[in-house]
Formats: C-alpha cells, sequence, structure tokens
C-alpha cells in the first residue's frame, strides 16, 4: 500500500465558504483522506426581516441591505452562510418574538445548525462519493449534542468520535470533541477527570498505539498550541504592555494521554490563533487553527507513510 | 477560541442575545466581550516608547537635520503615519489572525517576497536589539549617573558614568542586558510579562515627572541651574555661554528654524509613533463597524503628538534653541569638545533643574528603563517571525522548539546571537554606521503597501468578508486601496528623496545601498535554497500560500 495523504481542518463555525473548500481540499491537496476536527456549527443568526411592504431588510457584517427581489435574497442568505452565520426569514412579528424570548431563539438554532450540518453532509456525498477520498467529520466542544443525529443519517462521512477507526491498513485514529471546561461552558465541556476517563477509554482500544492518530480538539496544555487570550472576570481579554495577554488553555488530560502513549500524530485544534505545531517526544502535534470568519481554510496536509509522518505543511487555502 | 469584538448581554445561561437587535449571538466558546476605544488606547501607548522619544528626539534632530523642528516635525510625522498606520490598521481589521507583511504579501503577492520582506525586518530589529543593549549603558546608565552625581555632588558616581560610556564597558553591560533578556524569554511568558509591568510602571512614572519639572521650568532657571551646576566640567562661570562658543569655534552655525530641514527630519518625527496602531492586531470572528478602532488609533496619535509637540516646544524654549543646536553639535559632530559628563539628552537636563533627589532618582531610572525595556522585549519580534518561517517549513522545524514552560528557546537564543554580533559591531566598528534605516524601513512599508492595494482585488471574498470600514469606498475605490497608494506615495517619495538627498536619510553611496541589496537579497537567496530543499522532501512550500476553490 502506498502513502496515506491526509488533509486535517478545523473550527470553521459554520462558514459555508471554508466548508466548500474543504472538500475540495482532497483533489487540491491530492489527499485521500478529509478530516474535520470539529467546530464546525455557526455562532450568529443573521434575520431577513420581512418589511411587509414586499421588501426584506438584513444587517450583515455592519452593513445594511434592502433586498427587494427573491434572488437578492437568496445571494444574502448565500453571503450569510458563507461568512458562518445562520440566515433566517422572519416576519416584524416573529422578530420580536424572538428579540423576547431567548428560549426561542435557542431552540431556532439547534434547528438551524441541524438543517445546515445535514445540508452539507449532503454535498458531502454528492462530491466525495465517487472520488474515492474519504470524509470523517467530528464535531467539536461548540457543536450541540443533537447534533450526532445528522451524522447518525448519513451513509458516507464518517464521524469517529469515541471510538477507533481504521482510516487506512496501517494507521487507527481516536478521536473526542470533548475538551476540558471552558468560561462558556459549551455543550461539550467537561470536567479533566471526566475527559482522562473518555481518553482512557479510547486508549485502551487501540492495537498499533505507535501508529495511532489522536483526533482531540483540544491542544495538549503549556504546548504552545493552546496559548488563548487570558480574560478578566467580565470575559474581557487582559491588556498588557505587549498587547493581549495569553494564557494556556489546553488539556492536561490530553498532554498526559500523548506523553504516555506517544501516538504517531496529534490533531487539534479549538484555539483559534495557536496554529503551528510541536512534538511531544516522538508525537507530532498539530493545530492548524482558524481563520474561518476571512473565509481562509486553515488546514494541514499530512502524509503517511507504513510508520511514520513522512512530511506535513500548513496551508491557508 | 478567539476574541469577538461584539457587544452583547448575557439574558440567559446558554444564550447570548446581542445588543445588536440585527442578530442573534450564542453563548459559544470564544465569544468575549469587546474592547472600548479606551481599552484599545491604553494598549496602543504601550506600544510607543514615549520615554525614550521623548529623551532623544530634539537632540537627534539637531544633529541630523540642523534646523529643524521637531515639535513642527513630530506633527507633520502624524500625518505620515495616519496613511500608513491606517494601511495597517485596515489590512490587521481584514485578516486579524493573521498580523505581519509576511502573511499579506505571502498571499497576496508571493511567499518569495513575503519572506525576503520579513528577513530584512528581522535583520533590523535585530540591529535594533543589539543597539539598545548598548545604548542602555552608554546612554541610559551614563546619563543617569553623571546627572544624579552631579545634583548629589557624589563626584565617583559621575566617573561611573563616564567609565559605563567606554567602549569596553559598553560592550560588557550590553552582552550582560542581552543575557539578561535572553533568561526572561527562556523563562517563559510569565517572566516577560513581569519584567514589562516591573519596567514600565515606573519608566512611565518617571517620564511624568519629568514632564512636570521640565513644564514648570523657565529658560532662566535652566541656564542659572545649568551654569552652576556645570562649572567643574566647562571651568567656567558661564557653563551655558561656554557651551554656545565651543560650538561656534569647532564650526557649528545655529540655523533659524527652517522649513526644509523640517521636512527633512520627518523620519524622526514618524518613528516617534511607531506601535500606535496595536490595537488593529486585537481582531475579532465577528466584524462590526464599530468606530473603537480608528477612535483608538487616532486618539493615540492625537495624544502623542501633542504631548511629542508640547514638550519639544517646551524643550527649545527652556533649553533654548541655539544651546540645542551647540550641544548637539560638539556632541555628536565635536566629541572631543565635549566635557559634559552625560549625553545631552532630556533627562540630563531635567535633572539638572530637579533639587530633590528622590524625584532625580525616578527621572534616572525611568530613562534606563525605558532603553532597557526594548532590549528586554528584543527577541520578541524576531522570534516570533522565525516561528513563522518555521511553520511555513522555510526553517527547519528546530527553530520552533518550545519547552515545557512554553518558551521559544531556541528562536529566542539565535535572536540573542544576533544581536550580540551588531552589539560587537556597534561597539568597535564604524560597519553598522553604513545601515541606512530610513531606507530599510521604507522599502519594507512601501512593499507592505502593496498588499492593501492588491487585497480587494485579488483576494475579493476576503475583502467582502471583511468589517464595514475596511470596505467602506470613497468615489467608488475602497478606502484599503486609497491608504494603500498614499502609502506608496510617501514611502517612494521617502526612498528616492533619500538617495537623491542623502543628508535625509542618513548612510548613503554605494557600500550603504550594497548593505542595503544585501540584506534583502540574502533573503530571497534563502527562500529560493529553502524551496529547492523542501522540494527534494516532497514539500510544496507554495502550497502553504493558494486559495482552495471555494465554489
Amino acid at each position: 500500500m502506498g502513502d496515506t495523504k491526509l488533509f486535517y481542518a478545523t473550527d470553521i463555525h459554520g462558514s459555508e465558504r471554508t466548508f466548500i473548500k474543504f472538500l475540495n481540499a482532497g483533489k487540491f491537496y491530492g489527499a485521500n483522506v478529509l478530516l474535520m476536527g470539529g467546530d464546525i456549527t455557526g455562532k450568529m443568526i443573521v434575520p431577513i426581516r420581512d418589511q411587509g411592504d414586499g421588501t426584506h431588510k438584513s444587517r450583515l457584517l455592519g452593513t445594511e441591505y434592502i433586498l427587494r427581489t427573491e434572488p437578492e435574497i437568496q445571494e444574502m442568505e448565500k453571503n450569510i452562510r458563507f461568512n458562518g452565520y445562520y440566515p433566517f426569514r422572519v416576519s416584524e412579528r416573529e422578530k420580536q418574538e424572538l428579540d423576547t424570548n431567548p428560549q426561542r431563539v435557542d431552540e431556532l438554532f439547534s434547528k438551524l445548525m441541524i438543517e445546515a450540518t445535514e445540508r452539507w453532509l449532503r454535498v458531502a456525498e454528492e462530491r466525495l462519493k465517487s472520488t474515492g477520498i474519504k470524509c470523517y467529520i467530528t464535531p467539536g466542544n461548540d457543536d450541540r449534542l443533537e447534533l450526532d443525529r445528522a451524522f447518525q443519517a448519513s451513509d458516507f462521512v464518517v464521524n469517529p468520535e469515541g471510538r477507533v477507526v481504521q482510516i487506512d491498513e496501517n494507521h487507527e485514529m481516536i478521536s473526542s470533541g470533548y475538551v476540558n471546561m471552558t468560561p462558556w461552558k459549551a455543550p461539550r465541556d467537561t470536567s479533566e477527570e471526566e475527559l482522562q476517563k473518555k481518553i482512557d477509554a479510547l486508549t485502551s482500544e487501540v492495537k498499533n498505539m505507535p501508529n495511532c492518530i489522536f483526533n482531540f480538539h483540544v491542544p495538549p496544555y503549556d504546548s504552545g498550541l493552546d496559548a488563548a487570550p487570558k480574560l478578566d472576570s467580565n470575559m474581557r481579554p487582559v491588556i498588557g504592555p505587549s498587547g493581549v495577554m495569553m494564557a494556556s488553555a489546553g488539556s492536561t488530560s490530553v498532554r498526559k494521554a500523548i506523553e504516555v502513549h506517544q501516538p504517531l500524530l496529534g490533531l487539534h485544534g479549538h484555539i483559534h490563533e495557536s496554529s503551528g505545531f510541536k512534538r511531544i517526544g516522538r508525537t507530532l502535534c498539530l493545530n492548524p487553527g482558524s481563520e474561518y470568519s476571512e473565509g481562509v481554510l486553515r488546514g494541514a496536509v499530512v502524509t503517511l507513510s507504513k510508520d511514520k509522518v513522512k512530511s506535513y505543511i500548513l496551508t491557508r487555502g | 477560541m478567539s476574541l469577538l469584538t461584539e457587544t452583547e448581554t448575557v439574558k440567559a445561561p446558554e444564550l447570548t442575545v446581542s445588543d445588536q437587535p440585527d442578530v442573534y449571538v450564542r453563548r459559544a466558546t470564544g465569544l468575549v466581550r469587546a474592547f472600548s476605544w479606551t481599552d484599545m488606547l491604553v494598549l496602543n501607548a504601550f506600544g510607543t516608547n514615549l520615554g525614550i522619544v521623548l529623551a532623544l528626539t530634539v537632540l537627534s534632530g539637531a544633529s541630523l537635520f540642523p534646523g529643524s523642528n521637531m515639535s513642527l516635525s513630530v506633527l507633520l510625522g502624524m500625518v505620515l503615519c495616519l496613511f500608513n498606520g491606517l494601511t495597517y490598521g485596515l489590512m490587521a481589521a481584514a485578516m486579524p489572525r493573521s498580523g505581519g507583511e509576511f502573511v499579506w504579501l505571502s498571499y497576496t503577492i508571493h511567499p518569495l517576497v513575503g519572506f525576503a520582506t520579513n528577513w530584512g525586518l528581522v535583520i533590523v530589529f535585530c540591529f535594533a536589539y543589539g543597539m539598545y543593549a548598548g545604548m542602555t549603558a552608554n546612554f541610559g546608565f551614563a546619563a543617569t549617573f553623571a546627572s544624579l552625581g552631579t545634583i548629589m555632588n557624589l563626584p565617583w558616581m559621575v566617573s561611573l558614568g563616564t567609565l559605563v560610556a567606554t567602549p569596553n564597558w559598553v560592550f560588557g553591560l550590553g552582552t550582560l542586558f542581552i543575557l539578561i533578556s535572553i533568561v526572561i524569554f527562556v523563562v517563559g511568558p510569565k517572566a516577560v510579562r513581569t519584567f514589562l509591568w516591573v519596567t514600565f510602571v515606573p519608566a512611565m512614572l518617571g517620564t511624568i515627572a519629568s514632564l512636570a519639572v521640565f513644564l514648570s521650568t523657565s529658560h532662566e532657571a535652566f541656564v542659572s541651574t545649568f551654569n552652576n551646576a556645570m562649572q567643574p566640567y566647562t571651568n567656567s562661570a558661564n557653563s551655558y555661554q561656554f557651551i554656545l562658543n565651543a560650538a561656534k569655534g569647532a564650526g557649528a552655525n545655529f540655523p533659524a528654524m527652517a522649513i526644509m530641514p523640517t521636512l527633512m527630519a520627518l523620519p524622526l518625527g514618524y518613528w516617534a509613533f511607531v506601535g500606535f496602531a496595536n490595537s488593529a492586531y486585537v481582531g475579532g470572528e465577528v466584524k462590526t463597524p464599530g468606530r473603537s478602532q480608528p477612535l483608538a488609533i487616532i486618539g493615540t496619535l492625537l495624544l502623542s503628538g501633542i504631548i511629542y509637540a508640547v514638550m519639544f516646544w517646551k524643550f527649545y524654549d527652556v533649553v533654548g534653541w541655539d544651546f540645542t543646536n551647540a550641544v548637539a553639535y560638539l556632541y555628536f559632530s565635536a566629541p572631543n569638545l565635549y566635557t559634559l559628563p552625560s549625553p545631552p539628552v532630556l533627562n540630563f537636563f531635567v535633572g539638572l533643574v530637579t533639587a530633590n533627589p528622590y524625584v532625580n532618582i525616578l527621572i534616572g531610572v525611568s530613562f534606563i528603563l525605558w532603553i532597557f525595556m526594548l532590549v528586554g522585549l528584543g527577541p520578541l519580534v524576531p522570534s516570533r517571525c522565525m516561528f513563522t518561517w518555521s511553520f511555513t517549513r522555510i526553517m527547519p522545524e528546530a527553530l520552533a522548539k518550545v519547552d515545557k514552560r512554553g518558551s521559544p528557546w531556541v528562536t529566542v537564543i539565535v535572536s540573542g546571537i544576533v544581536a550580540e554580533i551588531f552589539l560587537y559591531l556597534f561597539t568597535f566598528t564604524a560597519m553598522l554606521n553604513l545601515v541606512n534605516y530610513t531606507i530599510i524601513w521604507a522599502i519594507i512599508f512601501f512593499i507592505g503597501g502593496i498588499s492593501a492595494i492588491l487585497l480587494p482585488y485579488t483576494k475579493k471574498a476576503l475583502f467582502d468578508a471583511s468589517p464595514g470600514i475596511v470596505k467602506k469606498k470613497i468615489g467608488g475605490i475602497p478606502l484599503l486601496v486609497i491608504a494603500g497608494i498614499i502609502n506608496e506615495a510617501l514611502f517612494g517619495f521617502t526612498i528616492i528623496f533619500s538617495i537623491i538627498n542623502p543628508a535625509f536619510s542618513g548612510p548613503s553611496g554605494a557600500s550603504a545601498y550594497e548593505m542595503i541589496g544585501t540584506i534583502f537579497i540574502s533573503g530571497i537567496v534563502i527562500y529560493i535554497i529553502s524551496h529547492f530543499a523542501r522540494k527534494r522532501q516532497g514539500i510544496d512550500l507554495t502550497l502553504v500560500w493558494k486559495e482552495v476553490p471555494p465554489e
């Protein structure tokens, strides 16, 4: 068997532009395995408000748009999705209800996330099924648990969360989108103890650890791949003389697992501004970072030979 | 996780609803409160090295550009900064997690251009790192010891000031300071933060004290104090007049304030503001058209510009125009006739008119710390750039090694070694006199500006996804492009004028231009070697920057 060329990207947060790039990355980089490391859902809904006079109004990236025709509305929806947000057509009455009912907004988020993910999985299947390229997508800590249902409906895209998958005849991969607690208490945030248990359960099933890939959303603690802005009690970044002050936000459990088991490769995300690589013992750990809001697909192209990482490069596609 | 420049109000534990009625934001990782414009003003204020600018600029202007009025020059410098800062600020707002010319140029033109430009930048920063290490001794300590020794009537301290300004001491102390900076960075980020706070707070307090003393001093009081304090060094009861006569005797003429030299001093007026747009690098993933960034950037410019202009005007008023030119001439052009115990920096003069020894100590320590802060931060920019070179595989993986404390020890040590070489050249040779910084920086900013002009057309999707202020158009042309074009015009003018009129920028002639060429061409050669070496390993360096089709 020849080498396996893997393309890894992460944290696209609903950006349709970067998701389409991700699907095209297999052909572009010559990769035969595509892997998305989590946090695929968006953070913001952009209402397209029916003005009641035949026009719609919406605001995107600080600019207000008055939309007069259906094609204009559809173009607006496309632009909103491309930027990682969810478009939602709404009447003034519905808008007022949303403004006063956070629970309703919460439910709307879940609905739009699942719809978008199902659509993405269909597009992935359409584009990739005949190419021989494998596609794995793991949810991340920001992706709600109900999203797993969307993956269960797909018979092409594989969600490798919480199990061992064989990506080629030589390399197993274990995956977890769970992370140590963040100040935001995201859906897949958990304690270090719980994370350790999940990782232990996964590593116990690996047959060939030296060739294994750890696809863990959160990077190892204090690895240089986990430097995030330090926040004060009001969730405001702390400013110091050299700019925004940074602090390690990675997981000690992940670090310990890598130090103890020494897999071949660690693939991580979660901390958008900490792109780079780091060797922990023999393990090469990568975090490509994320620039989804600029429509840039940060990624890593990794060529795996039988028992080693033959080459790797971080990309800004 | 990343920053979100969106103001939000938490309405429910699991949900965040934006203050803006037109969008809903859920509670998600990385959503943090936005910076206010005052936060960013503070951030930008950290970026400008107020103490050094105040201490050195007037005398440097008098020496390099006789007849220049630095008070006016810094105001003109604000205009230059406005467009360069606007260009860089808008580019940073468009690509908030990709700051710097290396990424912008690699993305919009070619990584060869990005690397060669960034290589030049790192060389200049490493030189500054080495030079400031030397200056901490021969300007910082020498001036402070001389000033304190004179005021407190401690001759041994005055002698110590003279001693530490001699080449062997400058090199020895400079080496020690470089070693200290390496240790700070190798110990880790916490040590760097502690170092910054410990140095910044007293440095700023000393500068505020200097401003207060100087603003409350009259010309007559200064002359009287100077005459009394400097008598032992001039052997004259009228030391002030002695300096004027000595300079005249050495060939100095004291030109009246004039527009041409004031314009020629623009590089000094410009560099006074470097760092004022740091807030532009604090981007966010959800972009709003908020006015915080422009308010903070322009606010910092105006605030520091006013402080500089007032202080420099007051300097001429208190010290005297002719005396300023005389003392600068003697120190820089006829050093054998310069008999004062300290370099003629602002804090020396302020120290003389301060009767209180504690205030004097604070002012002296402040001046040392302002320079030493630059040494302590010396590895910062070169180290970050080298990391990027390694991450983009141009340089070996080993360059990006980080120890368990998160310290990038390899790049820190490499930066320190290069700085040490520059310190040696600075102290013992005239080789660095061939380095024309004005032209080198102008080239870097000129090339960097090209990316701003190209971005809206070559990376249209990225441009379209930028915040409103980046996309703002005037007469149908994006503000980013207009700022870029003016940036190119100003720095193109600077480069051409520097070559036509050598006095404008410093060293000139074949050797100086060969030095500039060597710096940038060596960057090109290194990239080409790396390109082919990586190709043999199956790695295509250009892939890093190629955009994947988005359709």
